[in-house]
């Protein structure tokens, strides 16, 4: 397969612009994504290639973006909508769980589908504060109906984003702001998709089964890289969707080392961590080890400042670190 | 002027959705098992009227309280009160309930419980709208409790930003559950937020007057359908009773208001209309009543005969792809 090496955020972008190009009845909406090319550049020339009635500028108007998204998905569009980052989803929370996720439900499957994409950058190690570092997506996750995925690489970025695209039902794209710039191989092949629902083994090994999403598995990749250095191989798991959530491989793995490290990037309490504690703990108690462990931030809110910051999101020094604590527990 | 055969039909639709909401009411008394339901008595010229002015084609969204509107738009009684009674045989198989009724064989979409989507899910059907360019619009219906709320600015916003073919309803019976809107707001009419859009606002002064109505629809959705982009109506009107069956009413109205709306019935008023102006016979009416009475008996029997979705219909339609996620 050919590949080019490009960035997370080119891979995006080549994401919309193939479809778009595929499907006429692809549109984009949010604040800044037409001439500026995006709050952060993700849509870049797209309002110039398709123009202003399919890469529409909205008013900075979450709550009506989300219901006008929802309301062409209705008629047969298929509707990308930016919500520049995930913190602000917070005001668009009506249409997104009461409206998007449930419409068809509730129409008793009369809306034969709703297909539409909400794409927002999360993550925090950007110094931008307690409003725009949250990745809640998790909260997302709790609502039947929808679906949730969270791309680390470039590779991904663009093949699960085209699979969100033309998936039948609404998607919750997750985009690490903190990894726009970040580049690898991407194929370049159009029809390239990442399966939603499908994890992905990021670093073979037996000594400790470790998994994840987004930034937080890509700390967990260099930390693999590390340890493997010292001659300890972990089995790193990208899950790359909470919701359907493929825990399977994380099974199979646990089955073998016995011991499961959860790393994700929200406070400890409350997230998904606890949910794939449950589950894994669900399918082999007997073979673990010890109880499943995980490393998060702490319970606090991410602060902008940079010491603190630093503190309190993960890194590979603190996943190796925790590792080789529990290798040797 | 409406000619006779459209006020016939008026009156048949008001008697109708005024006994289908009487006999609602009698079975919450008598103890029987409803589901949610938000009854209209005193509103039903709004519903009935605007309906008439709207092609198949264009998208509607009435609000909660809709039964004239469903009823005029030709929805089939027994699968709604199927759904209001929370039948398998409800259009939604009895999950949503009517205050989120769909009918999409009818372009009909409740848009829901919490109210703000009322103004924003239109704004991207009437995209669809301009974008295929039939002149096709879509209706916002609302009450005037959720004009408070946010997404009304972001939706109305949008929408003039856009020029998009919506026209915003707000069938305005002066109260959110309890609260009078003269009080939320610092408003006496809420048409006036129009003019800090850029579009225009009337207000129907007597909107029980159901050729009044009918006029002012007709004439705002001229306006919409021509590309002018939304527009708001508002229809002033008065809701009888309480919010919803298990509370009367009586709390928080003054009592000199309730008196004049009451002697403002739609259906008095055009009744009456009939008799003096177009010479229409008691017998003519009490044909029409019967019509309506034997209607609504068969859509009872039907839908009390009618079992409730069983278990696996829960798990039914929350994915396309029937992903169990």
């Amino acid at each position: 397969m050919e590949t080019k090496k490009m960035t997370y955020m080119q891979a995006l972008r080549m994401a919309m612009d193939e479809e778009m190009a595929r499907d006429d009845k692809v549109i984009l909406l949010g604040q800044d994504v037409g001439i500026l090319g995006g709050a952060y550049g993700v849509t870049g020339d797209l309002y110039h290639k398709y123009g202003p009635d399919r890469v529409i500028d909205s008013p900075l108007a979450e709550n009506a973006i989300v219901g006008f998204g929802i309301g062409a998905a209705m008629y047969g569009w298929k509707p990308i909508m930016e919500i520049m980052k995930m913190d602000f989803s917070m005001v668009a929370l009506d249409p997104i769980v009461n409206h998007l996720a449930k419409y068809r439900y509730m129409s008793g499957g009369q809306v034969g589908h709703m297909q539409a994409v909400v794409r927002t950058a999360i993550g925090g190690g950007t110094r931008s504060g307690p409003h725009h570092s949250q990745s809640i997506y998790h909260l997302f996750a709790g609502f039947p109906g929808l679906k949730v995925v969270c791309a680390s690489t470039p590779e991904d970025a663009k093949g699960l984003l085209k699979a969100a695209i033309r998936d039948k039902d609404p998607v919750f794209f997750c985009e690490e702001s903190a990894a726009y710039r970040i580049k690898g191989e991407v194929p370049l092949d159009p029809d390239f998709i990442v399966p939603i629902g499908k994890s992905r083994t990021a670093h073979e090994g037996d000594a400790l089964t470790v998994c994840g999403f987004g930034t937080a598995v890509l700390k967990a990749t260099k930390a693999a890289g590390m340890l493997a250095d010292e001659g300890i191989d972990i089995n790193l798991i990208d899950l790359r969707s909470l919701r359907p959530l493929d825990l399977d491989p994380v099974v199979d793995s646990v089955k073998k080392t016995g011991k499961l490290l959860i790393v994700d990037e929200f406070t400890e309490t409350y997230g998904i961590t606890g949910e794939i504690a449950f589950q894994v703990t669900q399918a082999c108690f007997k073979d673990l080890k010890m109880p499943v462990q995980r490393l998060t931030l702490p319970d606090t809110i991410i602060p902008a400042g940079p010491v603190m910051e630093d503190w309190v999101m993960l890194s590979p020094d603190k996943i190796a670190a925790k590792v080789k604590e529990l290798i040797n527990a | 002027m409406a000619d006779l055969s459209i006020l016939l039909a008026f009156y048949e639709n008001m008697y109708k959705a005024r006994r289908f909401d009487e006999r609602l009411w009698d079975a919450y008394v008598d103890g029987k098992p409803l589901g949610m339901t938000h009854l209209g008595m005193g509103e039903e010229a709004c519903g009935t009227a605007t309906m008439m002015a709207f092609r198949p084609t264009d998208a509607v969204c009435p609000h909660h309280r809709s039964h004239p509107h469903l009823l005029m738009r030709g929805c089939d009684m027994n699968t709604m009160l199927s759904e209001t009674l929370l039948k398998s045989t409800g259009t939604c198989k009895g999950k949503a309930g009517e205050a989120h009724f769909v009918d999409v064989s009818k372009n009909l979409y409740v848009l829901g419980g919490t109210l703000g989507p009322c103004y924003t899910v239109p704004v991207g059907f009437a995209y669809h709208f301009k974008r295929e360019g039939k002149g096709n619009i879509a209706v916002a219906y609302s009450g005037d409790g959720s004009t408070c709320e946010g997404p009304f600015y972001e939706g109305v916003n949008m929408a003039a930003a856009f020029k998009l073919p919506v026209l915003f309803i707000i069938q305005n019976n002066f109260f959110a559950i309890s609260e009078d809107f003269r009080k939320m707001t610092g408003l006496q009419r809420l048409s006036t937020r129009a003019s800090g859009f850029g579009i225009p606002g009337v207000t129907v002064e007597n909107g029980n007057d159901v050729e009044a109505v009918y006029d002012a629809a007709v004439k705002a959705v001229e306006y919409v359908r021509a590309g002018n982009g939304p527009m708001i109506l508002e229809v002033m009107t008065w809701r009888q009773r309480g919010h919803a069956v298990n509370e009367p009413g009586t709390k928080y109205k003054d009592p000199k208001e309730q008196e004049f709306w009451m002697k403002r019935d739609p259906i008095n008023l055009l009744s009456t209309k009939l008799k003096e102006q177009y010479g229409v016979g008691d017998e003519q009416l009490k044909a029409i009543e019967d019509k309506c009475e034997q209607e609504i008996d068969e859509a009872w029997a039907f839908a009390e005969a009618a079992p409730y979705s069983q278990p696996e219909v829960a798990m039914k339609d929350i994915y396309w792809s029937a992903n169990k996620a």
